[in-house]
């Protein structure tokens, strides 16, 4: 048989189905239409943050915005993809990306400074202590996803904040788009990239560029002054922001050398994060160290390589941990004294404490499975309001079979944790099996649950599980387990109908989706 | 509508290639999935037109290919259990072909199992009916290299034209 033929047919079977077509389609779809919202939200957005705030903005409010945003949309938009009304589509979209950002919940000095300076609130965020972007004799400026502390080393004071939200740069542990903070010349400046293969030239199958990933402009840049820091515990004010690309390119350029010249891998670079002794002190609890070291002095005498360290037997401070060139020298600990107190910890708890789940879809069949999750799950990790599970069921198939509903799917459930305007998945897991359902008054009520068995038990108990019922032992292999669409729903809906002010779900690693 | 219908054009055009040269990466639907939606959304973001069909045959390998590559870099810090999983899902697609597609299915199987460059080989130039030429410019590489992979590819494969 010819080779060609074979290699040509066997390569014909990797396609999509009809079903998955249509569902890359909607989300490619889902995407597009928030840009579109969002282009149109964007002058009421600057009218809300433009005024000063003094009380956190409820759900109500973001739904008036997105409500009003669609009628501009509808009236001045027109119900066209994209509002162009050429054949040309729109250079970039990042413009509208930025808007859909600026609904962002702006969050309290308090707030900020709790989420970026106290490990125990830090660690369902990272695994790692924050970043240090800046450090000599007598400053230290470090952060995270949520904001960015600049702290004043010979008076052990904070001196001023940013809240990354606000200025939609957040981007820690993402997949695609990063947040990068540079300081030059007594300016704090922070910008943000997205990472792509290599580019193309216009020409494309005569001239491509290597596939080294190359970071592009995207969003927005914004700079701080540094002289004009204050020494009280509040958010600084942006002198300068703006999204020419060009002047984000000289970031990105001066940024590059930046982290060339300051950071490097702590594990790899730092002698004493390899110690028995850092063992000790990280631990197997709230312990950790900054991923980064930060490179200070200028030769080989005054070259100091520097992370922030949490000791798990002191779950509520960051030291400032200094490792100098000098060979045989110990490392220096100097103790961070950011002035966070219990009730500010009580009062940030309270701002983004999480009511419980409640299903509130029309399905009473389904209703009492996703509450009876949400239980489940919400015992094992639901901590005093902090955390609150959210299932995201995927149904198969339901049969009635001798007076019991049978509900076959792969039941996922996360458990998300809030931080300012994100809810961020800290666990989660799924239950691929069937429910049995009898009928209790006008809804239902659970009589057993068949779950999957692990290993390689799985597949057996699955066919076991679905004998009688053509097709649906396919389905458990089909997919991928869990539906990011009915996920995203159902967030949605828990967001909405508790009037909350989130407005992206993050999973570690990933980059944070976008609600409607 | 037009620019909705232009890219649904392309889309349905292009989907199946976008897919196939992802999962020849991959080697997973959920990331296929998910790379056929990046690389779109790539093409709207960056508002990009096409002179020729062979420009958009092109543009979509290689933009496919470098978002496979970008991904396959950053998989070890994510999930590395997963990408095990991934690995055996074209085992699963080839046990449910029909049996008359015997020498299909094991010949996808063998691909599969191909190193990452021997894989890109078999798809662009066996596949796609790119020349060495071509394929060597469109990935930079020299020609010889290019030669030499497919030769590797074409030694792994020669099992199946020998029944």
């Amino acid at each position: 048989m010819d080779e060609n033929k074979i290699i040509k047919e066997a390569l014909d079977s990797l396609i999509p189905d009809d079903q998955q077509k249509d569902d890359i389609w909607q989300r490619i779809e889902a995407c597009t239409d928030v840009y579109k919202l969002d282009k149109a939200a964007r002058t009421e957005v600057t009218a809300k943050k433009s005024s000063k705030k003094s009380s956190r903005p409820s759900g109500s409010m973001a739904a008036r915005i997105v409500a009003i945003a669609a009628a501009f949309v509808l009236v001045f938009g027109g119900i066209a993809w994209f509002s162009s009304t050429t054949e040309e589509l729109p250079q970039s979209l990042s413009g509208y990306v930025y808007a859909a950002e600026s609904r962002a919940t702006d969050m309290t000095a308090n707030e900020v400074l709790v989420f970026t300076g106290d490990p125990a609130a830090h660690k369902d965020l990272d695994v790692y202590a924050p970043a240090i972007y800046y450090l000599d004799s007598d400053m230290l400026i470090f952060g995270n996803g949520t904001g960015l502390v600049i702290y004043d080393l010979a008076e052990s004071r904070v001196d001023g904040l940013v809240d990354m939200q606000a200025i939609c740069s957040g981007y820690y542990n993402t997949d695609t788009i990063r947040t990068h903070v540079l300081v030059q010349d007594d300016k704090l400046i922070v910008y943000n990239t997205k990472s792509s293969g290599g580019k193309l030239t216009a020409n494309a199958g005569d001239d491509f560029e290597n596939t080294e990933e190359s970071l592009e402009p995207w969003g927005y840049y914004h700079v701080f002054d540094l002289s004009r820091t204050g020494t009280d515990v509040s958010l600084m004010e942006c002198i300068e922001s703006g999204d020419d690309k060009d002047k984000i390119n000289g970031f990105i350029e001066a940024g590059s050398a930046y982290e060339h010249e300051h950071l490097l891998d702590a594990f790899e670079h730092m002698a004493y994060i390899q110690s028995n002794e850092m063992d000790d002190i990280v631990g197997y609890g709230l312990g950790s160290y900054s991923e980064k070291a930060f490179v200070s002095g200028s030769d080989e005498k005054t070259l100091a390589k520097s992370v922030l360290v949490c000791r798990s037997k002191d779950a509520h401070a960051y030291e400032l941990c200094t490792e100098t060139g000098k060979k045989g020298s110990e490392p220096v600990f100097t103790q961070l004294n950011l002035g966070i107190t219990d009730a500010m910890r009580d009062e940030v708890d309270e701002l983004n404490r999480l009511p419980e789940y409640k299903y509130n879809d029309d399905d009473p069949a389904i209703g009492v499975i996703c509450e009876y999750l949400a239980g489940e799950y919400s015992q094992e990790n639901y901590d005093a309001g902090k955390n609150v599970a959210i299932p995201a069921p995927t149904i198969y198939r339901q049969e009635q079979v001798s007076g019991e509903l049978l509900v076959f799917g792969y039941f996922w459930t996360d458990t998300y944790c809030k931080n300012g305007n994100t809810l961020i998945s800290v666990s989660g897991g799924a239950v691929p099996g069937c429910f049995h359902l009898v009928k209790d008054g006008d809804t239902y009520k659970i009589a057993s649950i068949d779950a999957a068995e692990d290993g390689d038990k799985y597949e057996e108990s699955i066919r076991k599980m679905t004998e009688g019922f053509p097709g649906l032992y396919e389905k458990y292999f089909a997919g991928d387990g869990i539906d990011e669409k009915v996920r995203k729903e159902a967030i949605n809906d828990y967001v909405l109908s508790n009037g909350l002010g989130i407005d992206y779900y993050k999973d570690y690693g990933w980059d944070p989706v976008a609600l409607n | 509508m037009q620019d909705r219908e232009r890219i649904k054009e392309i889309y349905d055009r292009q989907v199946d290639r976008v897919y196939r040269t992802a999962m020849v990466f991959m080697k997973n639907s959920q990331d296929a999935e998910d790379i056929v939606q990046s690389v779109f959304l790539t093409l709207i973001e960056k508002g990009i037109q096409f002179d020729t069909p062979e420009h958009e045959k092109a543009w979509f390998i290689v933009t496919t290919r470098n978002r496979c590559k970008d991904i396959l870099k950053s998989y070890w810090r994510k999930s590395v259990d997963f990408v095990d999983e991934g690995m055996n899902e074209t085992a699963d697609i080839v046990s449910t072909d029909p049996p008359d597609s015997d020498i299909r299915a094991e010949a996808l199987d063998i691909i599969m199992s191909l190193p990452e460059d021997q894989r890109e080989m078999i798809l662009l130039h066996y596949y796609e009916g790119y020349t060495v030429n071509e394929t060597a410019d469109m990935l930079k590489l020299s020609e010889s290299k290019v030669r030499s992979q497919i030769a590797s590819a074409r030694r792994a494969l020669s099992k199946l034209t020998r029944r």
